[in-house]
């Protein structure tokens, strides 16, 4: 049999010759089977349960005994639960935080770039809350702010007593106090974050933008904010999604949840519906909207931070 | 090329030798020793209470010692609520549940598990099950899921030096509502608190309506499928009195924001004179502040001078698994632990209060446990409607009752949102 010859490329010194059509083989590049565990891992224990859990959603389920169909029954019932409502709505309270997420660790990252006093070691002090587990930090601030606890007390050694209160069981304060502290916990990894994106900014561009007479927000805001868009981002979606799905840790041992449900989040109400009141049904089909909730902020916030960019 | 094909070689090899590994059995496991039994128990209170781990020491090693070849492996489990229930859905659901279950009795506990709970009609003798009492706390649809250990029951105890510094009798507990408010109005005049408490949790919410109910209400048999109901009077009456007392400023300052685990070192330490607590804690406390110093205040009576009857139910249960293949030997196991030997030595030794009527108060040293037993041997005793409630309606209960606290809402609205969940709930 002979082999179809194909024309070979002319003039192309060095190019070796295309092979034959019966030699050719398709080849599987060899990177496919390393990524094969870690694919099939990622479907059996990310894909398969949220499948799994769409079923569950739709049954009464205690998590031991036989699951009971019920259709969208559990799906009707978020919209009438004032419970679930209000966790929604304290999660959406952390929404409107965001731009502090963005532009605290973004200005601390900025400062100690441009070698504020002490800039090394208050980068390494940032990184400590990171070091504590959230569950710790709820214990540590829940003794922190008792009402004879030692926030009070410095309050009433400056000789601000009219400020004391019980910021953990007052309905008005523990919102605000428990963003305060989330975002505490969170700014190190901001800042370590955006300190990243701006070691990678050609210095050339600030001396130019010096030389024009630029000052330092002008600076900052010409030069610096444009190239730490991937980077702001990133961490925009990354603290959105850990709003809703991140925030169970430190309120379960900081307020569980309280006053009444003043404190609580999404997550944290999923967790108490499954394990405190037995109601698997109705904890999965809350936790499957929050994933469909969630992906429709995440595309929105995409969208406009990349409209910005283009 | 053969480079190539090498390289593949080795790639392949590489990956199939890391599944396998992952794939290796365990090393260990006694898989040689065929001859013994082991029994495997989760008890969430081993490593929260030194005492109850002695005592449980004692009585697997009196298991043992009456069931050569048998071994009872305890296993430390958390002991919060939710991690604890999380668990054994898990381990039911995946076949890796233990043979044997420590539970909280009624429907927060173990009617809450009855999927998962081997009945015992078949396995524990039916002479035994009709000498055991409070196994309603356990019994759902006719079947029962475990046997009850202990008594349990709210109590405020009193530091009898600061009576006396209030000027009040420290050999006379309050008697009478209006006495206990007296009382309280007395220390606090002294400069201490009235009553310590820790309520972050919503904890104390239920204890004072378990302390006050019957000083309100005659008691009524536990009936797991009788509705609920949360805007009858009585009910008002014992939340309106509760709500009183915070209002009055009986209770810590500050006490929504001390967690339950907190709370007692203002008692400890002298700076309260009284202590809404339970009745397996008299022993502890009684070492804390005094034998001889500390006095208890059982529930009050309203239009007398004693109480309508005595809250006491079942403290704990012990299940047995659906899943387990040794039904016979954990039934003998729980039944053990439940009564004769067992019960009398952890009365005795760390203040159990004991199911069983017969018992000797006095065996037990400490006073004020040996009065909480003589009170309850000689009084009417039944449980209160919170046994009925199943874990939601308990939540929504202590959340709704903290905003009402606070004075965030009207404790009318708290309870009828109350009754909504217990409505959902099908309760």
């Amino acid at each position: 049999m002979t082999v179809r010859e194909l024309p070979q490329r002319t003039g192309v010194i060095g190019v070796p010759p295309v092979a034959p059509v019966a030699r050719r083989r398709r080849r599987v590049p060899i990177g496919i089977w390393f990524l094969l565990p870690a694919v099939i891992l990622l479907l059996l224990f990310r894909v398969a349960p949220v499948g799994y859990a769409f079923v569950y959603s739709l049954t009464d389920w205690n998590g031991i005994g036989d699951p009971q169909f019920i259709g969208l029954e559990n799906y009707a019932r978020i919209f009438t639960d004032p419970v679930a409502l209000t966790a929604i709505l304290n999660n959406f309270w952390l929404l409107l935080s965001l731009p502090l997420w963005i532009f605290i660790p973004m200005l601390i990252a900025i400062l100690i770039w441009e070698g504020m006093a002490l800039g090394r070691a208050i980068r390494y002090a940032l990184i400590v809350p990171l070091l504590l587990s959230p569950a710790v930090l709820g214990l540590y601030y829940a003794l922190m702010l008792q009402k004879f606890g030692p926030v009070n007390e410095f309050l009433t050694f400056i000789g601000l007593p009219m400020l004391t209160r019980e910021w953990l069981a007052d309905t008005e304060t523990v919102v605000p106090v428990f963003i305060a502290i989330v975002l505490w916990g969170a700014i190190g990894i901001g800042t370590l974050m955006f300190s990243a994106g701006m070691a990678s900014v050609d210095e050339s561009l600030y001396d130019a933008a010096e030389i024009d007479g630029a000052g330092f927000w002008q600076r900052h805001f010409a030069v610096t904010l444009p190239h730490l868009r991937p980077v702001t981002t990133f961490w925009a979606i990354f603290v959105l999604i850990s709003f809703f799905t991140g925030m169970f840790p430190l309120l379960f041992t900081l307020t569980n949840g309280g006053p009444g449900y003043a404190s609580t989040t999404i997550d944290l109400y999923i967790f108490q519906l499954a394990y405190n009141n037995g109601d698997l049904g109705y904890s999965t089909a809350l936790g499957l909207a929050t994933l469909i909730l969630l992906s429709g902020l995440a595309l929105v916030q995409l969208r406009l931070l990349n409209r910005r960019q283009s | 090329m053969k480079t190539t094909i090498r390289r593949r070689a080795a790639a392949l090899i590489a990956v199939a030798v890391v599944g396998l590994a992952g794939c290796a059995s365990p090393a260990g496991g006694d898989e040689g020793d065929a001859t013994k039994e082991e029994l495997v128990v989760w008890d969430y209170l081993i490593a929260a209470w030194p005492a109850w781990k002695t005592a449980a020491e004692a009585a697997d090693a009196a298991f043992e010692a009456a069931n050569p070849g048998v071994t009872i492996k305890r296993v430390e489990q958390p002991s919060d609520t939710a991690t604890y229930t999380q668990l054994i859905q898990s381990a039911i659901r995946s076949g890796t549940a233990p043979d044997v279950f420590l539970l909280q009795p009624y429907k927060t506990g173990v009617l809450a598990l009855t999927d998962g709970l081997l009945p015992l009609d078949g396995v524990v003798p039916q002479e035994s099950l009709d000498a055991i009492s409070g196994l309603d706390a356990a019994t759902l649809g006719g079947e029962i899921y475990g046997l009850p250990t202990g008594l349990q029951t709210n109590v405020i105890y009193y530091n009898k030096e600061i009576f006396a510094e209030a000027g009040l009798d420290p050999d006379v507990a309050p008697k009478t509502l209006d006495e206990l408010y007296e009382a309280a109005d007395a220390i606090k005049a002294a400069g201490y608190t009235a009553i310590a408490g820790g309520n972050a949790e919503g904890e104390i919410n239920g204890w004072m309506y378990s302390y006050l109910w019957p000083s309100f209400a005659e008691p009524v048999p536990f009936d797991p499928e009788a509705p609920l109901d949360f805007t009858d009077a009585t009910t008002e009456d014992v939340m309106s009195t509760y709500i009183d007392m915070v209002g009055r400023g009986y209770f810590t300052d500050g006490m929504q924001s001390i967690p339950l685990t907190d709370y007692e070192a203002q008692f400890k330490d002298g700076d309260a004179g009284m202590i809404i607590s339970i009745a397996t804690n008299g022993a502890p406390l009684a070492e804390a502040i005094g034998n001889d110093n500390i006095g208890v205040i059982q529930s009050v009576g309203v239009a007398s001078d004693a109480p309508n009857y005595i809250a006491a139910t079942p403290a704990l249960v012990w299940g047995i698994s659906k899943t387990t293949a040794k039904e016979e030997l954990a039934a003998a196991f729980i039944e053990s632990l439940t009564g004769g030997e067992a019960a009398d030595a952890m009365y005795v030794d760390m203040g159990w209060i004991p199911t069983s009527s017969d018992v000797d108060p006095t065996s037990n040293p400490t006073p004020v446990v040996q009065e909480i037993v003589r009170t309850i041997q000689d009084s009417t005793v039944g449980p209160t409607p919170q046994q009925g409630w199943p874990p939601a309606v308990s939540s929504e209960f202590k959340k709704q009752l903290q905003l009402v606290v606070t004075g965030d809402i009207s404790l009318a609205d708290a309870l009828e949102r109350v009754q909504t969940v217990a409505d959902q709930s099908g309760s």
